[in-house]
């Protein structure tokens, strides 16, 4: 007789997470209401899941991080730095180029979700929520730091000819596909956003080595 | 009055509760699915081997304490950090590649069977903390198979039924939770399917055929010219986002039926295969077709590990005129394990079991005894049991059997061996024929 009940105490088991499991994944109800406290402080360090998956409705715009570097206000072309690696990546799929794009591209899509929150908790004052002004309380963000400390590398190594870069300006450009109606246009893409970061000088180690600090949250 | 009203409510009862007791029982004792818990747990394994061996050209930038990405400073309070997010640690990130290759050795051994029980958690354990460390390239496939390889702990994926006979209670408690982590794992992936299928059929893009067209015209998840080419012709595009949606939403009811599951877990594997090289989706592709070995028939899992890597030792008789038959002898013998093999020649056997072969199967260029069923194959057949025999050889062996499913393996082996001597550059006349 023990034995199977220590049969089925996995059984068990089984069935009281697959429960959890629905009522993780299932739209608000009246169960899931009145659970969600437990079922979330149950589900989210180990079986946390979200099945998404381009649903419902797929996202389609490219987020692109562009940058132009400067030696004494003089400026070099903007530029896409990642368009080699997603060449390659399309050339070859069997590498982990792909995942290394997922890198370098969170950190244009960290800056456009950055200031989509801006603007989300800016409300309707028009002067304070100008692109602008949203763009400068960005670079106060990690994620504008994170940027900063990409493009001030991509800046050092690159060099304006004969003389070292000294500051560095950072662009998020979003591109929305041409609409299916739209689709003869002579245009490449149906809607382009840009939005440009003020310029900042190229961190020196003494910058990095503060913000790294901060990052292990043991600042002083 | 029928024999069916007669019976009283206390027998209904009584046939019940002996139906649950069997039930019960059967989940604590019955290892239904041995074979194909264990090729899962080699398919699945290999794909998170795969996962980490394509990032290795670029693990400073994955998971380097340099890499660009935000760091979240390690919460010692929480007790689970030490366990999953050591590498968040400053002083631990710096030895980031202990990690890479703990992992990639544990994955090792464990997919050659090497202690597989103390290596899954091993696996558990870095895989959990690699990506951690690198959470902004998790997608979809990350996350369902960090939860997969968190059932497989429980699983037993030896290939054997579990012993610990002597032990019945503890044999109860082990059986019931591995089946209990099979069904699990089956439950995932059905969960998956549910959840998106629904999701998808409430998106206007999705019902109104366009949403292929228009995801591949992001830059992030297309191709030049197989994504291009959909674009171009937006008809192709909606017949694939309704096989999308067909398909996702068919899944969770006829994945269960065995008549149906092959046709739904190949249309699965065309899909996903077209998201790996299409969209560009590599890994989380191939992590969703691994996912369907899990629903995997015993006798399917068996013909593919009996076709992989059969372990029981063969006679493999040799026609030691054909000097390509000998040079192939030969290769075999290094690369399968020498307890597994053992090559003679077929013309003139010192082994008694091959000597008792008959003439005619000697007269094919190859023959291979199982040493144990006493089961001989000659032919294609032959050399594919012979690859069947070497771990290395396995992807071949496996090629081999879908050749040999196909009708194309004896044709291929005829042509082959009709031109063996010109092949080999021995003697111009074949001793077996001369001897036939």
């Amino acid at each position: 007789m023990k034995e199977i009940f220590l049969g089925l105490i996995g059984t068990a088991v089984a069935i009281a997470h697959g429960a959890m499991t629905v009522l993780y994944l299932s739209p608000p109800n009246l169960l899931s209401n009145q659970a969600i406290g437990v079922v979330k402080s149950y589900m989210q360090p180990l079986f946390y899941q979200d099945w998404h998956l381009f649903s419902p409705d797929p996202g389609f715009s490219t987020t692109q991080l562009w940058m132009r570097c400067g030696q004494d206000e003089s400026w070099g072309p903007w530029f896409d730095p990642f368009s080699k690696l997603l060449e390659e990546h399309y050339a070859t799929r069997v590498t982990g180029r792909g995942k290394l794009l997922y890198v370098y591209n969170g950190i244009g899509r960290g800056l456009y979700e950055a200031m989509g929150a801006q603007q989300k908790a800016c409300g309707a004052d028009e002067e304070r929520c100008s692109e602008e002004n949203l763009a400068v309380e960005v670079t106060e963000t990690s994620h504008f730091d994170l940027a900063s400390r990409f493009a001030s590398d991509v800046c050092a190594a690159l060099h304006i000819p004969a003389r070292n870069a000294d500051s560095f300006q950072i662009r998020v450009v979003d591109l929305t596909p041409k609409k299916f109606s739209q689709r003869n246009d002579p245009a490449p893409w149906g809607a382009v956003k840009a939005i440009d970061f003020p310029k900042r000088p190229i961190l020196t180690t003494k910058d990095r080595k503060l913000t790294a600090t901060a990052e292990k949250g043991d600042a002083p | 009055m029928s024999q069916a009203s007669s019976i009283t409510l206390t027998d209904h009862l009584r046939i019940l509760s002996q139906k649950i007791t069997s039930a019960a029982l059967a989940l604590g004792r019955s290892e239904c699915h041995i074979s194909v818990q264990k090729l899962y747990r080699v398919v699945l394994l290999s794909w998170f081997f795969l996962h980490t061996a394509i990032l290795i050209p670029y693990h400073a930038q994955i998971w380097g304490p340099d890499a660009y990405m935000i760091n979240y400073p390690f919460d010692s309070g929480r007790i689970l950090s030490w366990l999953t997010d050591l590498l968040s640690h400053h002083q631990i990130a710096p030895y980031y590649l202990v990690f890479v290759v703990g992992q990639l050795v544990s994955l090792g051994m464990a997919i050659f069977g090497f202690k597989p029980r103390l290596m899954m958690p091993l696996i558990w354990f870095f895989t959990q903390n690699l990506n951690a460390k690198a959470g902004v390239i998790m997608d979809g496939g990350n996350n369902l198979s960090e939860i997969l390889l968190f059932y497989l702990l429980f699983m037993n994926t030896s290939g054997a039924p579990l012993g610990l006979e002597k032990y019945p209670k503890l044999r109860a408690l082990a059986v019931g939770f591995s089946n209990a982590a099979f069904f699990l794992s089956r439950f995932q992936v059905f969960i998956v399917y549910l959840t998106v299928g629904l999701y998808k059929l409430n998106g206007g893009l999705w019902q109104n055929g366009m949403a292929l067209y228009y995801i591949l015209q992001s830059k992030d998840y297309t191709h030049p010219t197989l994504g291009g080419f959909l674009v171009a012709h937006p008809w192709l595009a909606m017949a694939g986002t309704y096989y999308t949606l067909v398909f996702q939403a068919m899944f969770p009811y006829f994945v269960w039926n065995r008549r149906t599951r092959p046709l739904i877990l190949l249309m699965g594997t065309t899909l996903h295969l077209g998201i790996a090289f299409v969209m560009g989706l590599f890994t989380f592709g191939l992590v969703m077709c691994a996912s369907y070995f899990v629903f995997f028939r015993e006798p399917w899992a068996r013909f593919v590990l009996e076709t992989c890597s059969a372990r029981t030792p063969v006679v493999a008789g040799v026609d030691s005129s054909c000097r390509f038959c000998m040079v192939w002898a030969k290769a075999m013998k290094f690369l399968v394990r020498g307890d597994l093999l053992v090559v003679d020649d077929a013309l003139d056997p010192s082994n008694p079991v091959l000597a008792a072969v008959t003439a005619r199967a000697k007269f094919t260029g190859m023959v291979v005894i199982d040493a144990v069923s006493g089961e001989t194959s000659t032919g294609f057949e032959a050399v594919r049991r012979l690859c069947s025999r070497s771990v290395i050889l396995a992807p071949l062996s496996m090629a081999l059997a879908v050749l040999a499913y196909l009708g194309l393996g004896d044709k291929l082996y005829n042509a082959i061996t009709a031109r063996r001597q010109r092949l080999g550059g021995g003697s111009d006349q074949c001793i077996l024929e001369g001897k036939k």
